[in-house]
């Protein structure tokens, strides 16, 4: 036998082992029968980090532990920023959590419709989840005639006011039009105040603000806009809602109805204005109220449509979806279930600030919905416009946008048409 | 018999007997091996899968509709066609271009003065290298942040210019649609001077002391020292550094995202900031990955543009005689 067959043989004899090994695995593989798979005790729950205060999530799984002591429920929170683009490489990678926080409608990475069309979503028609929608929000939740998030609380879009400062400068009640805006802004400014608050630099903020008075001037009188923008009926440079809209921001800060150097303002602006009494109101989420308040004792925050308005937009703040690659489907319906339950459907909006999608009672809301209670006991809401908004981009150029019409970068024109084709 | 054996270092410092040839023998093995050309085989298929190989994957997106989430189509040059008629990233290179050769040249014209400044002479200079130096190592994100602060319309750098009588100068420096970039420029080089510093410390102590008090002898003045001994001699610090500051230049992204987010309304935007918008804001997953090609090609360009002018032409010269 010569040296090179001995070699060749010492080098294959490790690889035919190895194959025998691995054949009789598989083979013993198919001949024996899986065990029924049962269901792990353990679920995880990804959403973004709460930046102030106690986290909701947190809350609401100390809640289900505490009922249902045999299970455990791990929050992972990551930063807000990172959170969407987070959650959608894990869900390509096939280890995201098994419930996680979703935003409604469609627009964002982590929207709702975004991530049901794509099969990441599971069908959640056999849990509550569709009682927990509020009437007028179902097409941010519903793919082809199926549920695939439950709503977890609800809140309302307006300008958050401080009436006691109002009324220490002469301005005895919130103003009832736009026209008796302008004037308060005068007052407003005479005393050293400025009207409203606006973090300019901010486009979460300059969107936000812009969608609060969309309703007085686009979803009040349409409130199919987003349904016609869909079929290509309308356009936003088109319609006569959105140029007045916009074009308010320009008429207000010549009107002096917002801070010095609007354009700069960011959140911290926001929170020094309102809370150091800078500033009456400001357009921010109606949760805010109450942390506002809390920092504030002589202020008196109170939650109103942007001034003239007959409607307000309320619609589902935060919202929870389950992995369709889950391992626990039960359970995860479960903590579900138990979120929209009598015990369950109050614990989250307990932390977050904001209203329960489950048994709210407008009548009995709190003194800080005072200025919009009876618009949603009537039932005069819309819901957020961005999130029917067909792309993100959308409401960032809207976002940038209005801090251009403040340095005089961009006209109201400019504006709404980078919107149309971004869309 | 006697054997003549003659031991040299080889390029790789391994020590190599040469006699074999000479004396017509099979020529021995080195005495000293450091190691074989294929041991480096792991680190190179390393090296090429995470670096080569999933750059070159991210680039094939350029081609795609990829929104980040889902399936995608190939869509050929769509989204380079797209970047042609796209006036915001026009916009957005040209600040880059200006970010950068702005910051090129003032960062090391003035990290060249404080290094002569601080190279001799002057007794406290190792405390001031230190204090200089230190913004390099502090976090560009955090350092964006608390120059945020400074900058805002309230904050202290308006509040000192109206301590002095310069109302007048009072502006949001962030929210200017002029002075923004200014600004973002001015903490860029404020961060990099000790960079630069450090470069040009490291090249002046290769200049021998000699041959300047030689020339100072001979009646040269100090520019003339300067100009015809010692920038010569630097001339591979030059390169570092200025290669080190277009780079760094073009690749802004912390400081502009921490101050302005590009704003306002794309007054500061760069091109970092465009990709990062398109990728991530706006889940334009393909059109941010054929952006970033561009991007790439434009770094190398203007790395090897000015490689090629600061090259040393002396050494050059002497190499070919």
């Amino acid at each position: 036998m010569s040296q090179h067959t001995r070699i060749a043989r010492r080098a294959l004899a490790p690889v035919a082992v190895s194959f025998i090994a691995l054949s009789a695995l598989v083979l013993s593989g198919c001949s024996t029968p899986a065990a029924p798979a049962e269901e792990p005790t353990e679920l995880t729950l990804a959403a973004p980090l709460t930046e102030t205060g106690d986290s909701p999530y947190k809350a609401l799984a100390d809640a289900f532990m505490k009922a249902y002591p045999e299970y455990t429920v791990t929050v992972e929170e990551t930063s807000n920023d990172t959170y969407g683009q987070n959650l959608t490489t894990k869900l390509q990678a096939g280890n995201a959590a098994d419930i996680f926080e979703l935003a409604p409608g469609r627009g964002q990475d982590r929207s709702v419709l975004t991530l049901a069309e794509a099969g990441y979503l599971l069908p959640l028609d056999d849990t509550n989840a569709a009682t927990t929608i509020p009437a007028g929000n179902e097409d941010q939740f519903e793919s082809d005639g199926k549920v695939y998030a439950q709503g977890l609380d609800f809140a309302v879009a307006g300008i958050v006011a401080n009436l006691a400062l109002m009324k220490a400068d002469g301005i005895d009640e919130y103003p009832t039009s736009y026209d008796q805006l302008l004037k308060d802004c005068a007052t407003a400014k005479s005393n050293g105040h400025s009207f409203f608050v606006i973090a300019g630099a901010m486009v979460p903020n300059t969107g936000f603000f812009s969608m609060v008075m969309a309703g007085d001037t686009v979803y009040g009188p349409d409130p199919t806009f987003n349904t016609e923008r869909f079929d290509d009926k309308v356009t936003f440079a088109g319609d006569k809602g959105w140029n007045e809209a916009l074009g308010r921001f320009l008429e207000m800060n010549e009107a002096g109805c917002f801070q010095e150097a609007p354009e700069a303002g960011t959140f911290d602006t926001i929170t020094n204005n309102l809370v150091g009494e800078l500033s009456y109101a400001g357009a921010i989420p109606s949760g805010a109220a109450f942390g506002l308040g809390g920092a504030n004792p002589n202020a008196q925050f109170v939650v109103y449509p942007f001034p003239g308005a007959d409607i307000v937009s309320a619609s589902v703040n935060y919202s929870l979806g389950i992995n369709s690659k889950t391992d626990s489907p039960t359970l995860a319906k479960k903590f579900l279930d138990f979120a929209s339950s009598a015990d369950g459907a109050g614990v989250f909006p307990g932390v977050s600030g904001n209203l329960a999608v489950v048994g709210a009672d407008f009548g009995a809301l709190p003194p800080q919905y005072d200025g919009v209670k009876e618009l949603l006991t009537d039932g005069k809401t819309y819901a957020l416009p961005n999130s029917g908004w067909e792309s993100g981009e959308v409401y960032n150029n809207l976002g940038t946008g209005v801090q251009g019409l403040f340095t005089g970068q961009a006209t109201v024109k400019d504006v709404l048409e980078s919107m149309d084709s971004a869309w | 018999m006697t054997h003549t054996q003659d031991t040299s270092l080889d390029s790789r410092g391994t020590a190599r007997v040469e006699s074999g040839r000479k004396s017509g023998l099979r020529p021995r093995k080195p005495l000293v091996r450091y190691g074989s050309w294929w041991w480096a085989i792991p680190g190179l298929l390393a090296v090429l899968s995470v670096h080569y190989v999933a750059t070159s994957i991210g680039g094939a997106y350029a081609f795609t509709d990829f929104k980040g989430i889902g399936s995608f189509n190939w869509i050929g040059f769509d989204n380079f066609v797209k970047i042609v008629g796209d006036k915001k990233v026009f916009g957005s290179i040209g600040n880059t271009i200006f970010l950068a050769i702005s910051f090129l040249i003032i960062t090391n014209v003035v990290g060249l003065i404080f290094a002569l400044a601080l190279n001799r002479g002057i007794k406290s200079r190792y405390i001031l290298r230190t204090l200089l130096f230190l913004p390099v190592v502090l976090s560009p994100l955090a350092v964006s942040y608390i120059f945020r602060f400074i900058f805002q319309v309230d904050g202290p750098f308006n509040s000192v210019l109206g301590a002095i009588g310069l109302e007048s100068w009072q502006r949001p420096w962030l929210a200017d649609p002029t002075w923004a970039i200014f600004t973002i420029l001015a903490v860029m080089v404020w961060q990099n001077i000790g960079m630069a510093m450090i470069i040009y410390l490291a090249g002046l102590a290769t200049v021998p002391i000699e041959i300047e008090e030689a020339a100072a002898i001979d009646g040269a003045s100090a520019w003339q020292r300067f100009r015809h001994i010692t920038f010569p001699l630097i001339q591979p610090a030059v390169a570092i550094s200025t290669t080190l500051a277009l780079t760094t230049g073009l690749r802004v992204f912390d400081q502009v995202q921490g101050m302005t987010r590009g704003g306002p309304f794309g007054a500061t935007d760069t091109l970092s900031t465009v990709i990062y918008r398109e990728t991530f804001a706006n889940s334009h997953f393909g059109y941010g990955a054929a952006l970033s090609l561009i991007f790439t090609v434009i770094v190398i360009a203007a790395a090897a543009l000015q490689l090629f002018i600061t090259r040393d032409r002396n050494a050059a010269a002497a190499r070919k005689k």
